[in-house]
């Protein structure tokens, strides 16, 4: 994965839980004391063992760790210089969940190496939409919860998720989401 | 073109959808139709509006009309829309019908992604054949980037200040071990150097007070007037400049047994001027200037003057065309008191012990030559010299060096050429209750005193017994130590030992320990001209115990050992 994703990791874990925090996760990933670059392309496993030492120090599950990162997420990446794209994306939550594909597909460029996930939506209604989420990584449905959460903080609405894992020839996450603005 | 040939083209819709800012104009540069980007972007811009109502062409530049709008249909146009500051549309003219419609295709001209923002635009205003879309992500990446770099830049300059205040740190410990280590040569070649010359020096003190004492002892035999006693006064009076010069020697090198006293530095520095100005020559402005009620200092007066002597004559030699010389004597705090000495009075055990607090501090200050600094570096080092062959032994500053330590005290350097040089003596202040007398001892015969003599020095032992026998003294002497400590075992009633200090096998102090212990009471004159035992180089000896040093007259020996038995009674 691309450093901005552990950046945003060390920023969830220094935000919430402190610096001296992000000292003992650093320190038990055995991830060197130095700044992550945003565009270089780290391996996936310093990601995987900055949530494992995460989950440990903390004395969190994966679930909640990962939720609370995608959460965190959409707070970093419209902080981390990613605001006008996060607006350009749409003004809408389901403009803006219509758009992450296109949008991944762009940023491939700048992040050639990127294996960004794939985001349908099916079943639109006036309130209500399917999201189909597809990736080659395992084990990320909570980290989507905490991402939807994230955007109905971001759009001001509040919402009700509901998570099926879908078997067969694609398998993939389906979330059946309901929202309505908050007046 | 279609898979089939033929050739087809866009529909209106079709346009719309691939370029939503497009707009047409007509010959007569009026608005006749517009994308459907326009209707929310810029609704005030209307189907039949004159063209340049509501855009500016800043590239190409001069298209005024229609036809120059038209030939110029390959070049990149640039387009600024009224009342959106900012905004640039990018994009090229098509001419249509003959020229009677002019169709403009192109979009946003983004160059910082908070455009998007500041114009209200979104990713659906950048059709997916757009690559001005991608241009948008690249933007960003650009963004992020320099984020990244300031963050880099900012923990290497934090970095960079820890490594240079890492580096200061290091400069001064690495000044501090120089400085260290330039003490511990100096010191190490003045031991070296000390050594050698102590030990030349006990060979010649033993050699002198042969020669002197017995050119003492014929003195006596001859009437006055003999002129062989004048040859023999003669042969004394060489022999005690040579005792000054083995004095000097063992003064460098810190192994000259002092007999050091509270004494009043002011009125030394008084005695000694009276001696020296008569040597400073009389095209030399020489003013010594006493603070008075100074207070004392505990050392050696012969190690004081031997100081200012060489202090003043380097200053006179400094200054061959003359000059001013100027000796201030005073007082100053002690930068660290705590870490001040204590002397006790060595022959008065009953004496307070006083702590000194203050510096007492003689400048000599001259307005010669001055030193480079190289000669500054070096000037204390022994045999060093910038006098020519003859005229100096370079044992000068040596010596007051070693002097100066030996008293407890330190000395500084000032000097730059042709500014002179500043020499800045700082001995610790002695508080002590009240000045000693004197008591000058006088030569008397004995009642018949037993007296042990010990001395490995054959000439000096042989010369020391005729002196004490003349003077009443029973005598039994031997050269070694163990030999002394079997005899008063055997026979333990002595009154007196007389003991050199440095011998072979055993010290004359340890000898001394065991033999008092056999013969209590006994009294003890050590008599030596160079010592490695602190306890008797700096005179902390019994009150039973008294220190001759090497060489002395007979008179003194005598007078010596009769005030000490006197005292026992």
């Amino acid at each position: 994965m691309y450093g901005l994703v552990n950046k945003a990791v060390e920023g969830l874990v220094r935000s919430k839980f402190g610096d001296d925090a992000w000292e003992k996760v650093r320190v038990k990933a055995g991830v060197p004391d130095e700044p992550f670059i945003s565009m270089e392309n780290y391996d996936d496993a310093v990601t995987y063992d900055l949530v494992g030492a995460a989950c440990s120090v903390l004395n969190l599950s994966p679930e909640i760790v990962l939720e609370e990162f995608g959460k965190y997420w959409v707070l970093y990446t419209g902080e981390a210089g990613y605001g006008a794209l996060m607006q350009g994306a749409g003004d809408t939550l389901p403009v803006f969940v219509k758009n992450l594909d296109a949008m991944h597909t762009r940023v491939k460029l700048s992040y050639p190496n990127l294996q960004p996930p794939s985001f349908r939506v099916t079943n639109e209604s006036a309130n209500a939409f399917t999201l189909h989420y597809h990736t080659h990584r395992a084990g990320l449905a909570p980290f989507v919860v905490g991402l939807l959460k994230g955007l109905a903080s971001r759009f001001n609405v509040n919402m009700e998720i509901a998570y099926t894992r879908v078997e067969g020839e694609a398998p993939h996450d389906s979330f059946v989401i309901r929202w309505e603005p908050i007046s | 073109m279609n898979g089939d040939g033929t050739s087809r083209s866009l529909s209106g819709a079709e346009l719309s959808t691939l370029f939503p800012f497009s707009f047409e104009i007509s010959r007569s540069l009026k608005i006749t139709a517009l994308g459907p980007r326009w209707k929310s972007f810029a609704p005030a811009i209307a189907v039949g509006d004159d063209l340049f109502k509501h855009f500016a062409i800043e590239r190409p530049l001069s298209c005024v009309d229609a036809v120059t709008i038209c030939a110029l249909r390959e070049e990149i146009f640039l387009l600024h829309v009224q009342g959106k500051p900012g905004f640039t549309l990018r994009g090229q003219v098509l001419s249509l019908d003959g020229g009677d419609r002019i169709l403009f295709v192109g979009g946003p001209w983004i160059i910082h992604v908070d455009d998007l923002v500041v114009h209200a635009l979104g990713f659906d205003d950048f059709p997916p054949h757009d690559p001005r879309g991608d241009l948008l992500v690249l933007l960003q990446a650009r963004e992020t980037t320099l984020g990244d770099l300031k963050l880099l830049a900012s923990r290497l300059r934090e970095t960079a200040k820890r490594l240079d205040d890492r580096n200061k740190q290091l400069e001064e410990q690495i000044v501090v071990r120089d400085n260290l280590e330039a003490q511990l040569r100096q010191s190490q070649k003045v031991e070296a150097v000390g050594r050698l010359a102590g030990g030349v020096a006990h060979d010649f003190n033993n050699i002198l007070m042969a020669i002197g004492g017995y050119a003492s002892l014929a003195s006596t035999r001859l009437a006055e007037g003999d002129q062989v006693r004048h040859w023999v006064d003669q042969i004394r009076a060489a022999a005690d400049r040579a005792t000054g010069l083995t004095q000097q020697l063992l003064a460098f090198s810190r192994q000259k047994v002092i007999q050091p006293a509270a004494i009043d530095p002011a009125l030394e520095v008084q005695t000694i001027e009276r001696i020296l100005r008569p040597l400073i020559g009389e095209n030399i402005h020489f003013i010594v200037t006493v603070n008075a009620q100074l207070g004392m200092v505990w050392m050696d007066p012969s190690s004081l003057h031997q100081i200012m002597m060489n202090l003043v004559i380097n200053a006179r030699d400094a200054m061959p065309m003359g000059g001013d010389l100027r000796v201030i004597v005073s007082e100053a705090p002690r930068e660290n008191a705590l870490e001040a000495i204590s002397i006790t009075e060595p022959t008065q055990p009953d004496r307070e012990a006083a702590t000194a607090t203050n510096w007492i501090t003689i400048e000599v200050i001259d307005s010669g030559t001055g030193m480079d600094e190289r000669t500054k570096a070096n000037i204390f080092d022994p045999f060093f010299t910038t006098k020519d062959i003859g005229k100096g032994s370079g044992l000068g500053l040596s010596t007051v060096y070693g002097l100066v330590q030996q008293g407890g005290g330190e000395i500084e350097v000032e000097s730059a050429l042709g500014k002179g040089s500043r020499f800045l003596v700082k001995l610790p202040k002695f508080v002590a209750p009240s000045a000693k007398k004197v008591v000058v001892p006088v030569a008397a015969q004995s009642d018949g005193e037993r007296v042990l003599l010990v001395e490995d020095e054959e000439m000096v032992r042989k010369l020391v017994e005729q002196v004490l026998t003349r003077a009443g003294y029973v005598v039994v002497s031997t050269a070694s130590p163990r030999e002394a400590i079997n005899i008063v075992a055997s026979s333990p009633r002595f009154d007196l030992l007389l003991s050199d200090v440095v011998m072979s096998g055993m010290t004359g102090p340890d000898m001394a320990r065991q033999i008092e212990k056999l013969s209590p009471g006994i009294c003890t004159i050590f008599m030596s001209g160079y010592t490695e035992d602190p306890s008797v180089r700096t005179g902390r000896i019994l009150p039973t115990q008294r220190y001759l040093t090497k060489p002395f007259q007979p008179d003194t020996l005598i007078a010596v050992a009769g005030s000490l038995l006197a005292s026992r009674k």
